[in-house]
Order: structure tokens, then sequence, then C-alpha cells
């Protein structure tokens, strides 16, 4: 027998899995052990020969118009190879901004290097290309720029003003695009008639919310690598992004002669994203600009000063909104005005909008909703689409008319909330909004934090035995997994491949973040091959190879990349079914394919490891195949996963159901008040999420722990501030307080309960997952501290600089 | 990171020389906890780093009856570990205990602390609570500075600019004398917000004398001798003890800023000078009111 | 060395193991040394004001945050990075951050397990508490920290074991 023709022995047979597959174990990441060691690869870690380092000059203004810039003296030094102003990237560059403004309200706002004006702290005025960051940093700062200072506007009231200054005076004056004055745009979720209804209502509740301008903070700045290559005219851009596939379609908007398909985008390690790296920076069109022209590497990481600056964050919103219900609880009217600080660019500001006032009714089924909301330009940082996307705002409104409404009702709060959630067999229901509702478990959910919070007990408010106050609260979410209107459609596609000795990879376009969606994919697929983990490898993100997906955002990740590698593992059983099947003379019913191996469901010592099928596949006698697999066998698995229930948005009512599926989720926490301090602190919680097959619970408790304490940083501990002047005076983490492991409580696994209700649609029945932890912590908390209280704070953050305050104003300070 | 020239004096003279020489254009590097992210920020521009960890005997802290003796390579961690200084000045112990984080405290000295004199910074309210001792040497010699004197606010001390702390000497602290700091922080490890040192000696049932400081609130380390006077002479009942934490707040004259209005920082003295108080009380040995 | 300023100087520093001699800036911060001249880049840049904690690493034993001290201040010293912690096996606290997910992105995770090998060698069987507090300068925006705190907890367990056999 010559070596070719030998077959492999059989390994050690492994150890069967539990339920006879990966998914649903928890498989530690499959990234992690090269974290552990200091192998991660993030985009600083990177080199080419020769590579470049650009480094932005930014505004110390928030708002003002550029005089004059002197790069002589940076351009005198050593090490640079040059400084660039907007005069000189001009007929390079286009100016460019989010599609959804550029198609659907016709302006493109933002340039890589101001112009003519900048408009917030931090904003790009020149660039620098250097040998070394150092040299560049010091060069940098010897650019002298020449500003004429102009008015700022740092609220929306503010710049809503008749005599405030314009920060875009040309989109003001333009007749065909909807700004007016610095009010970017309008619009609405539309739904029945809410001031009918409100007029009919038994109780009407009302408040004035207000949100606070957050910064995600991932550990890891943006960052980008752009090399360009002259012979055959691509540009490869490494990035530190959640959009591999998203960027050689947003690049060459703002790129003067650059098609998609001369963009190549490689993904490195990335160190969280959170929504920061979603879109399309000036930083990657700087530096793929800067690649271009000079043929060499261009690296450009910002710092977290920049970060802080300019890096992009969570919009801050005033909700007013009323809520009207009849006698018995019936919920009949949500009515909404919303103003955005949108801050300098238009960026993210309708899109969040607009998906978050269609989801802003919550889980509830409330027939007349009218959600108006306007986008406001302002001198700070502009926002993006953060964890949550415009949903933790109106849900800290919402959920607490709830609470208030109940109140007057004399109504438990929970009670009230199951009254106007459908049930599972009341499912599917299209809410007025035109949200499909299917296939989920919402009261499950509640009923099992209800019980694991001792809410009957702790719901009332109490004074513990040292002294403080002490409250319970919810918060819920019905959060959009993916939507197809926001992009056009909504899709993953995945191809799964194995090699002669049974090895098998599959390529994704999607990223990892962090949420460990590539080690959920490879659990899927070798629980579909019946094969273990180890045997898998991945490959994401790299648009030169992977299949496209349209990338990290809206919970849409494991459903999309999921299904799409598990039909594409199904593809590729189906090969290796008919080739088992002539090979071991058992009809392909009767395979069963588990532990590495495919065999007889009849008798189990009929069968094949899976290297002796890859290698009968290779080497093995083509007689003994079928017809149709003689002449090659492919073992290449491919498919696409498109969404079948999303759909488009009426722009008119601003109604549809976007999203592929939408997952519960309800938080409840309790929290204890200081009353020497104010400090609010949570001391309990109970989480009850449905969101289907759940791949990988210990990866899906890290993002439901990180999820929460993520928010808790925004609710009790974060704030930007801004003077009047646009200055931003907490710009560093000395003075912007993340929460440090001794600053928020520790989420025990048991405190979180799943409720997997499958969605039949996708592979394994799983749903998305990763912000709905996130948005209900901003109710939760809001309406446990009222609890604790008895007082309703309308205004984030709940640091205790602004409980106390209230505490002594109701007489319980304490000394 | 700025350019910077890097100097390693050996002895004291030879760090005094080169202080001396630059006149304000050297900075002394000890644990340099404060000093660089200052650099790097281009908060603080120097022209010499004088890097004064290789000068023997910088490190070391010495207690007797009387005082706890911090040498200027000491770091906030050797001080809060060390038995003695736990024993016989446990306020010291405990502050630098709580300086910022685990890895701030590694490396940053207690001495290099108070001649920073960052206005939130925990050892200088210490220092002039305890009224410590200041040792400092330059070319002409060494003077010896008192900690309620020696701070000015904003980063200005007693001391020049050729000047070298090279020891801090606090008393001990034992009953009838109690001491005790409290601080409140916005989150772990960030520079407090508002803080309070108390001291109090007890004559029987009757506080005899005591101290306050605040800090953190305002340009630097401020006695509240109000507050004070509030409690001499009498019983530190939980009345009294109040009446005194109230004054330290409302003599106090905050700013409002990022971290919150200047009543809130009010308020936040008066709960920390109770808590301190009530401390201090019990620790020289007073009935808990 | 003399006492005389200089704005480069030639610096001795022994890298998990291993001793070489280079000549720096002296503006040249361990963290950048770590990861332009001995290129371990496992040691992460994720502030600018010695606040994230990702660029914690051990100095003769002791956990500091590598971008708050000077190259010049480690000459003569020991510098134990991520990179140095596995032997033939990853190091209990590497193997018990793995597989307990104390780690999600990563970009913290090399400076989470310094500190928490310093932890650990100095208290080998911690609270939670004296966890989060020893770790409370090395900032997660991930994890919301439980995993990182059970991630603790198991590598004690497992050092404990390795000492038991």
């Amino acid at each position: 027998m010559s070596e070719a023709s030998q077959v492999p022995a059989e390994p050690a047979a492994k150890p069967a899995l539990e339920t006879g597959g990966a998914v649903g174990q928890r498989v530690p990441s499959k990234r992690g052990r090269a974290f552990v060691t200091g192998s991660g690869r993030y985009l600083d870690d990177l080199d080419r020969p020769g590579t470049l380092h650009a480094r932005f000059v930014r505004s110390p203004h928030a708002h003002a118009r550029i005089v004059d810039i002197d790069t002589s003296e940076a351009e005198a030094m050593a090490g640079v190879e040059l400084v660039w102003t907007a005069a000189d990237i001009a007929p390079y560059v286009r100016p460019f901004s989010h599609p959804e403004n550029t198609k659907h309200l016709g302006f493109a706002d933002e340039n890589v290097l101001a112009p003519e004006r900048v408009r917030y702290v931090g904003d790009e005025v020149a660039i620098v290309l250097a040998r070394d960051r150092n040299t560049a940093v010091e060069a940098a700062e010897r650019v002298a720029v020449e500003y004429e200072v102009l008015d700022a506007v740092t609220t929306p009231e503010a710049a809503l003003a008749p005599d405030a200054p314009l920060l875009h005076p040309e989109l003001s004056n333009d007749p065909d695009v909807p700004v007016e004055g610095n009010r970017i745009c309008t619009g609405q979720t539309l739904a029945g008639d809410t001031t009918s209804a409100l007029e009919l209502a038994d109780v009407v509740v009302e408040g004035t919310f207000r949100t606070n301008k957050t910064n995600p903070s991932p550990l890891e700045p943006h960052g980008v690598l752009a090399e360009w290559d002259e012979g055959d005219r691509t540009l490869t851009l490494w990035a530190s992004t959640q959009v591999p596939h998203r960027l050689p379609e947003l690049l060459p908007s703002a790129i003067v002669g650059l098609e998609p398909e001369d963009v190549v985008c490689k993904l490195p390690d990335v160190g969280g994203g959170f929504g920061a790296k979603i879109g399309r920076y000036s930083h990657d069109v700087a530096a793929s600009v800067l690649a271009m022209v000079t043929g060499r590497p261009v690296k450009l990481v910002l710092d977290r000063l920049e970060e802080l600056r300019a890096g992009r964050g969570r919009y801050d919103e005033t909700v007013e909104a009323r809520l009207g219900l009849a006698a018995d609880g019936e919920m009949l009217a949500f009515d909404v005005d919303m103003t955005q600080n949108s801050g300098a660019y238009a960026n993210y500001a309708r899109v969040v909008a607009k998906s978050s006032a269609l989801t802003a009714g919550g889980p509830y089924l409330i027939p007349n909703q009218h959600i108006r909301y306007q986008n406001v330009y302002t001198n700070v940082m502009p926002g993006v689409a953060v964890r949550g996307f415009g949903n933790p705002q109106f849900m800290f409104a919402l959920e607490q008319l709830v609470d208030m409404a109940a109140e007057e009702l004399g109504m438990d709060p929970i009670e009230l909330r199951l009254r106007n959630m459908p049930t599972k067999a009341e499912l599917p229901v299209r809410t007025a909004a035109g949200l499909k509702f299917r296939d989920t478990d919402m009261h499950t959910c509640v009923e099992r934090v209800r019980e694991l919070i001792d809410w009957d007990a702790e719901r009332g408010g109490r004074r513990t035995a040292d002294g403080k106050l002490r409250g319970v609260g919810l918060g819920t979410v019905m959060q959009r997994n993916g939507n197809k209107s926001a992009k056009g459609a909504d899709f993953a596609g995945a191809i799964v491949t194995m090699d002669r000795h049974g090895q098998v990879r599959v390529f994704t376009g999607t990223a990892n973040i962090g949420t460990g969606v590539e080690t959920g994919v490879v659990q899927i697929v070798a629980d579909t091959l019946g094969v273990s983990t180890d045997r898998v490898d991945v490959v994401i993100g790299d648009t030169d190879v992977t299949p496209e997906d349209m990338g990290v955002w809206a919970d849409r990740s494991t459903i999309f990349a999921g299904t799409a590698a598990g039909h594409a593992a199904e593809d590729l059983k189906a090969t290796l079914s008919r080739l088992a099947a002539a090979l071991l003379d058992v009809p392909e019913d009767d395979l069963v394919f588990a532990d590495d191996r495919v065999r007889s469901s009849a008798d189990p010592d009929v069968g094949l490891s899976i290297e002796e099928l890859a290698h009968e596949a290779t080497f093995g006698d083509q007689s003994n195949r079928p017809e149709d697999l003689r002449g090659g066998v492919s073992l290449v698995g491919e498919a696409r996963f498109e969404t079948q229930q999303g759909e488009f948005m009426d722009e008119e009512t601003g109604t549809g159901s976007v999203s592929h599926i939408y997952t519960f989720s309800v938080l409840a926490v309790a929290v204890e008040v200081d009353p020497t301090t104010g400090e609010v602190e949570v001391v309990d919680l109970a989480v009850g999420e449905d969101a289907g097959t759940v791949i990988n619970p210990m990866l899906a408790e890290g993002q439901i722990q990180g999820g929460i304490v993520q928010a808790l940083g925004e609710v009790l501990l974060e704030s930007y501030h801004y003077e009047s002047n646009g200055a931003l005076t907490n710009g560093t983490l000395v003075d912007y307080h993340l929460p440090t492991a001794a600053d928020v409580p520790l989420i025990p696994s048991d405190r979180i309960v799943h409720v997997e209700t499958p969605d039949p649609t996708t592979s394994n029945g799983q749903k998305g997952l990763g912000e709905c932890a996130t948005v209900t912590t901003f109710p939760a908390v809001a309406n446990a501290l009222a609890d604790a209280t008895g007082i309703r704070f309308y205004e984030l953050p709940y640091t205790p600089s602004r409980v106390l305050p209230r505490l002594v104003e109701a007489g319980l300070r304490e000394l | 990171m700025q350019s910077l020239s890097y100097a390693r004096p050996s002895s004291i003279q030879e760090a005094c020389s080169l202080l001396d020489e630059f006149s304000g254009g050297a900075v002394v590097l000890a644990g340099g906890q404060s000093l660089l992210p200052l650099l790097r920020l281009g908060a603080a521009i120097t022209d010499c780093v004088v890097d004064v960890n290789h000068i023997e005997g910088g490190d070391r802290i010495v207690v007797d009856e009387d005082h706890v003796e911090v040498g200027f390579g000491a770091r906030h961690v050797d001080v809060a570990t060390d038995e003695a200084v736990r024993e016989r000045c446990r306020v010291l112990a405990e502050t630098a205990g709580h300086i910022g984080d685990t890895q701030v405290r590694n490396r940053g000295t207690l001495c290099g602390s108070i001649a920073h004199a960052d206005p939130a910074g925990d050892p200088p309210v210490l220092a002039t609570l305890l009224d410590a001792e200041i040792v400092a040497a330059s070319v002409s010699g060494e003077t010896t500075y008192r900690g309620s004197s020696f701070f000015h606010g904003f980063y200005e001390t007693e001391l020049d600019e050729t000047e070298l702390v090279t020891a801090v000497r606090f008393p001990t602290v034992a009953p009838p004398r109690g001491a005790a700091y409290e601080k409140w922080e916005p989150s772990e490890g960030a520079y407090p917000v508002a803080t309070v040192g108390a001291l109090v000696e007890l004559d029987g049932d009757l506080v005899a004398d005591a101290s306050l400081v605040a800090g953190a609130v305002e340009a630097g380390p401020t006695p509240r001798p109000e507050a004070v006077e509030l409690l001499v002479g009498r019983e530190p009942t939980e009345a009294t003890v109040t009446e005194a934490a109230v004054a330290v707040g409302e003599h106090a004259d905050p700013i409002d800023d990022a971290e919150g209005t200047a009543d809130f920082k009010r308020e936040l003295l008066k709960t920390l000078a109770k808590r301190a108080l009530l401390a201090a009380v019990e620790r020289a040995g007073g009935p808990t009111p | 060395m003399s006492a005389e300023p200089r704005s480069t100087l030639t610096v001795t520093i022994t890298v998990n193991d291993d001793e070489t001699t280079e000549t720096v800036p002296a503006r040249t911060l361990l963290s950048e040394y770590l990861r332009d001249y001995r290129y371990l880049t496992g040691t992460h840049r994720g502030c600018e004001t010695a606040k994230c904690g990702a660029c914690t690493v051990l100095l003769d034993g002791d956990a500091v945050k590598s971008c708050n001290v000077l190259a010049a201040q480690a000459d003569g010293h020991a510098v134990t990075t991520v990179e140095g912690l596995a032997g033939d096996d990853l190091s209990p606290v590497q193997s018990a951050f793995w597989e307990t997910h104390g780690l999600q992105c990563g970009y913290c995770t090399p400076g989470m397990v310094m500190s928490a090998t310093a932890l650990l060698r100095a208290n080998p069987d911690p609270t939670d508490d004296e966890i989060r507090s020893a770790l409370a300068g090395n900032l997660c925006r991930c994890t919301g920290y439980t995993k990182i705190v059970e991630s603790v907890h198991e590598a004690a367990d497992r050092r404990r074991e390795a000492a038991d056999e």
C-alpha cells in the first residue's frame, strides 16, 4: 500500500459532549489563549515596513473660524514627512456623512480636515505624517493655527434660540435640505391618534427626562493602518472596527477615485467597540489618502485624550413624555417629544433617533404612539450609535412613567407591565408601530425576575440595618436584533471548509470586538458537523477571503453570522453524508455525526472517523463514491442567511418591523442610598432574558454582566462636562470616571435567567444578545432609586452631587 | 512624552547641586506617579528630571516612641504595611494604604506627595493635621519646615525650586490622642473630592485640644479652627461632634466644578468630618457617643 | 553612571529573565521600551494619564503601570511582562482567566493578569473585596469584572493544587 492511500489510524475516542453537541456549552474564547499570553495582535501592534505615523492637529476651540494655519515649523522638524491642511487634502477627498444623511437628508456635513471652521473641541484641522509617533505628536504641537473664536452653543436649548450662532450656515440656508437653523431634521414614529387617546385616558402621567452624554471608552482606542499597493491598485486597511465589510463601501464616498473593489479591510484583534467603532471616521479617510499619496503604509492611532474629545459617544437626550392609561391599567397612548443633543456633525444622529423611536414603546402593546424627535447641532463632540442605540434614553422615560402610572392606579408595577405585554400564547402580534413580536416569553422572564429579586418583600422602600435607604425597581426592553431598513438588507454569508485531515475552517465576515461571536460560530459549526470545537478554526472579517457580513451592531451577529455558518456547515455535511453513506453502505438518513465520527445510528461500530472520511474524500478510490462525487469531492459548504422577517420602515410614519426579531429582557435591581453622602449603590440584581437558544452561556453571561456594568458607569459615575463656551473640562480618565472593580456589584451567574424560546428561523434557535442589559439598567436603577427614596430623579447621572441635594430638600439627608 | 534630560545623583548633595544648577528647570523624580502624568500632558515642562531612587537610605522608615520618620524613597505601600507605623501612627498607615490604587502605591512616595502638594492629595492634609516636620536639603544646608505652615495652595509650598525633601517626621499618636482621616472619591482610586483629617486629644471626658483639616475642596489643606472651637473644653458627644462637623462644612469655600457644586462639597465635608471625629475620639480612648 | 544630565542613556533591563542593554532617549517610558525595543507588545497602551492599567507589568515583583515609570528607572532592575508568565504550560492565573472567561476583548487582560499574579503571590487566598480593591487600578470595559474576580479565585485554587502536588 502506498503512503498516499494509507488510512490514518482512528484517534482515541473523545469524551462525548453532554447534549451531543457544542451548542449550549461553556466553551472558552477561541482567542483566549492569545490574550492571556499577550499574543493578541491589536492595531497598534501591527507594523509594515516603512510605516509612517499620522497625528491630527485638533481644535482647542468649540466654535471658531480658521484664519490661518502655519505649518512651517512643524514641516521643518526632522522626521516629518508632510503637514497637510484642508487645502492640501482637498483634491483627494469629498465631504462625507452617514448614508442616512446623504441619502435621505441630502447632505454630507463632515470633512476629513476642517476647511473653514471648527465646530467642537477636538475637531480635526490639520494632519502630520512623521517617521514615528513621538515626532508626529511633537510636530502636531508646533502647527500654529490662528482662530477667530465664535460664540458656541452646547445645549439644544441654546442652539435653537433665535439668535443662536449657526454651526452649518450653508446647510441652514440651503432650501433643499431639512436643516433649519441648528435643527438638523425632525422625524417621528406615528401610530393611531395619541391626542384623542390621551383625552380619553383615565390616567395620564408625564415627565421630562434628561439623559447624559457619555463615552463608551473601549479600552483600545480607534486605530487604522492603511497601505496602498500601486501594482494592483488596492488599498488595504487594517482597522480596529466592528464593520470590516462596511468600510470598503463607506470609504469611497469620501475619497476621490476610490471604488469599493479597490479596498480590502483586514481585522486585527479589536479591543472593544460598543458602537463607537461602527462607522467611517476622519482617521480612516486621512490614513487611506495619505497612504495612497505617499505610497507608504500609514498608521494612525488615537490616544485616550483624543478618544474622550473626539471618539464619539452616546447622545444625551431630553425626552418629554406622556403615558395615558385606562383605569384597569391598559396602556392607551404614548406621546413623546425627544430632543437630541447631536453634537457638531450629524453622523448617527438621525439613525439612532429613528431606530429607537420605532421601539420606544418597549414590549407593551400601546395602540396609539406618537414619538416626535428632533436632532440638533451643538458645539460638542458628535454622537454615535453606542450600545443600546437610543433605547436607553427612551426606556429611561417610558419605564419611569409606567412606575408612576402604577402608583396612581394603585397597581403593582409588575402587574401593570404584565397586563400590557403579550403572553407567549398571544404571539405573533404586530404592534401599533408595526413591530412583529414573535417567539418570545416575556411573562416568564418577568416572573422569574420577580422571584429572584424578592420583589414583593422588597418593593416599597425600607431602611437597612446600617441606615441606608433601600428599594427595588425594574426596567424592560424589546431590543432590535438587526435592522434591514438601516442598510437595505440584513444578511451574512459563510463558507465552511474541511481539509484532508478533517480539520474545519469557517470563513465569516463578522468581527470580534470581545463578544466572542467567533467562538459561537465555531460552536455552531462544530455542533452541526458533530466534531469537537478544537477541530474548528475561524477566519473573521478579512474582506479578501470572507463573505460579506453587515457587521457587529444591533445584536445581530449570532443570528446572522451564526446562522450562515450553521447553514454552510449543513451544506458541507450534505456532501460528507453522501460520501459516508456510500462508503459505509448506510442510508443517509441513518447517519449520525457525533464525537468526531460519522456512524450508523443502528450500529455504532459501523462508522468512520472524520479524519478517515476526509482522507477518503481526498485519496479514496473514486469508484467507491456516488457517481457525481467521482472527479472531485469538494469539501466546501457555503450559505448566505438573509432575513425574511425584517421589513423596510415607512419613512412617513416611522413604523415597520425592521428587525429580524426582538429580544425581550427585564432587569430588576435593588439599590441602597447612603443618606450621609447621596451615594447610590446597586446591591442586588436579577436578569430575565429571552435570547432564544443560548449558544454559549458563559459568553452570554459575560455580555450581560459587562453590559450592566457599563450602564452603571453611565448612570452612576460618568458624564461629560462642557463649559458654556464648549471647553471640555473632564476630558481625561482622571476626571471622567469609568467604573473599577471596586465600584460595581458582582453579578453572579445565578442572578441571570435565560428563558430560551427558540427562533425557528435561525440555525439553532438563537436570537440576539448584548445590548439589552445595558438598556434596562437605566430605568431599573431610576425606578429602584424612586422606590428607595420616594423621590423621582428625572435627570442623569445619579452621582451623589445630584442625589444628596434632593435628599436634603426632602429632609432625608442624615449626618 | 516631552524630550527631557535625566540625571541620576548618588547622594543628596549631588541631587541638590543639580537642583541648584538648573534653578527651577529641574524636577525631582522619586515615585513619579504625580510627575510623569504631568510631563506627559505637557502640564509641567522640565529641562531635567533628577532621579533620587539611587541615593542610599532613601527608603528608610524609622519609628520610635515619638516619631515616624519616612525617608524620601519610602513608597506608600511600605508606609501602609509597616507594622510599627500601623501601631504608632495608625492614621498615617491607613491613609497611605488608600492613596490611588495598587500600582500607584507601589511606586509613589510619601515625601514626594508632600512636596508635590496636589490640592487633592492625602498626605498634605495629614502633614498639616499632625504638624509634621518636613526636612528639606539644598546646597545651602538643611531646613526643617512645619506641616501646619508648609502648604500655600495650588502646588506651592515653602520649598523653593532648589530644595529636596529628604524626610518627613510625623508625631506618633496614642491615647489620649487619636487621629483619623476620611475622604470621598467619585470612583475607586480617583482623586478625592473632599477629605477631612481629625486629631483629638482628650483630658478625661473632655476634649483638651483638637485639629480639623479639610482637604481637596480648596487650594490646599485648610485648617478649620472655627470647628475646633466648638469642641475644646466640651464632651465629645454625638451632638457636639455633629456641631463641629457642620462647622467644617459651613466654613468651607469650595467651587462648583465637574465633581459637584460648592454646596454638595460642603455637605460632603460635614459627613466626612463627623466620621473622622468619631473615629478620632474612639482612638483617643474616648467613650463612643 | 555619573550624575550628569543626559538626553539619552544606556539601560540594562532584565525582562522575563532576559537581560539586554540598549541606548534609549531619556524620555522613554518603560511601556514604550517594552513594546518598541523588546518587541513585547502584550503590554498595552490605553490612556495617557496612568489610569487604565492596561500597561501593568511587574517591576521587581511589584505591579506597576509601565507607562508611569521611565525606562531609565528600570535600569538594573527586573521586569516581568505577560509574555514571561507561561513556562511549558500557562500559569494558573493565565489558564484560569481563559477558562473562567475573565476576558472578552483581551485588551485589559495582560495588565489584569499581571496584577492578579502579583496579588496572589502576596495574598494566596484573597476575598472578593480584596480582589476588587487590588485590581481597582486595572480598568475593564467588557466583562463587568465578575468573571475576573471568579478567575482570580479559580487561579488561587489552581495555585494551591499545584503547590500540593
